[in-house]
């Protein structure tokens, strides 16, 4: 009873001076709805890509055998698996991303509905990994995006 | 796993909102770099917006009264695509930040609204996007079968 009534008076680190207002509520609510429209339509698009991923290769593969075309099949055969590779990668990570924006989305209308205090922490925790992700995503492709740029300015310059 | 282990009193220290949720240390460390990630997107769209005023003014320059026509529609359409998101992103950035750092919930709730700006803005594009697929795919389809029909 005395740790409780001591937790109850002293909290230290759980109160802050901010607090949480009717307006807050009212935009969290609408962030919530679109964050879980573009959750989802972010999760088709990958689901739609890791589909294609299996079948585009052997696509041009087969399309350019039968056009008679056997260097630029056999580059498909050989550059084929890296690519798919890279792609999948790519789609995973989005999968990735869109899931903890979706369970920010959740957690959130979660929260909001049922005034759930560990729903919005978890929401909140789950935005900041979405943050966290997508912005180290984005270095990562800009860095790729600069090294091919050398490397294909190199190739010229050799040329 | 997350901590299932939560005090009895949970949610009910002084200073709790009437609504019942709080705004505790671990939200304000999460919010904290949540804002810091959304000032580097919103430097980085200033900077993509930045390079498409740069190529929109080649353009003209390059292009006589056509390039400046060009220029023109590439700029605004670009300009309204990326200046919106980037300015939400960043007032969202700054005033969540400063009112993490002074405990002002003026800004706190300012800074949510912003949030919220942004999300409408990109939602509402998604839409659009989506919708401009539908119609085309739509008419792809319409002109196939008119073709196959006409055999």
């Amino acid at each position: 009873m005395e740790i409780l009534d001591n937790q109850f008076t002293q909290e230290p680190g759980n109160n802050t001076g901010l607090h949480v207002t009717r307006a807050m509520r009212y935009n969290w609510r609408s962030t919530a709805k679109w964050a879980l429209f573009l959750a989802i339509v972010g999760l088709v698009i990958a689901g739609l890509s890791l589909l294609s991923l299996g079948t585009m290769i052997p696509m041009m593969t087969n399309m350019m055998e039968m056009a008679g075309n056997e260097a630029a099949a056999e580059m498909f055969r050989t550059a084929g698996a890296y690519i798919s590779i890279l792609a999948g990668m790519a789609t995973i990570a989005t999968i990735v991303v869109n899931y903890f924006h979706l369970r920010f989305a959740n957690d959130m209308q979660r929260a909001l509905q049922f005034n759930d205090q560990d729903k919005f922490e978890s929401s909140w925790r789950h935005m900041r990994y979405y943050f966290r992700i997508l912005g180290i995503l984005t270095i990562s492709y800009i860095v790729i995006y600069v090294i091919v740029l050398i490397v294909m300015a190199v190739f010229m310059a050799g040329k | 796993m997350e901590d299932q282990n939560q005090p009895l009193d949970a949610g009910m220290a002084s200073g709790a909102s009437d609504q019942g949720l709080v705004i505790t240390e671990a939200v304000r460390n999460d919010l904290t770099e949540i804002a810091k990630w959304a000032m580097f997107f919103a430097v980085l769209l200033f900077i993509i917006l930045g390079l498409v005023a740069f190529a929109a003014l080649a353009i003209a320059v390059a292009g006589g009264i056509g390039g400046i026509v060009a220029a023109i529609f590439v700029a605004g359409i670009y300009g309204v695509l990326l200046f919106f998101p980037a300015w939400y992103y960043y007032k969202f950035a700054t005033l969540t930040r400063q009112a993490v750092s002074l405990d002002d919930n003026t800004m706190l709730d300012e800074g949510f609204l912003y949030l919220k700006r942004f999300y409408r803005f990109v939602g509402i594009l998604v839409v659009v996007i989506l919708s401009l697929y539908a119609l085309f795919l739509l008419i792809g389809i319409s002109m196939m079968g008119s073709r196959m029909g006409s055999f």
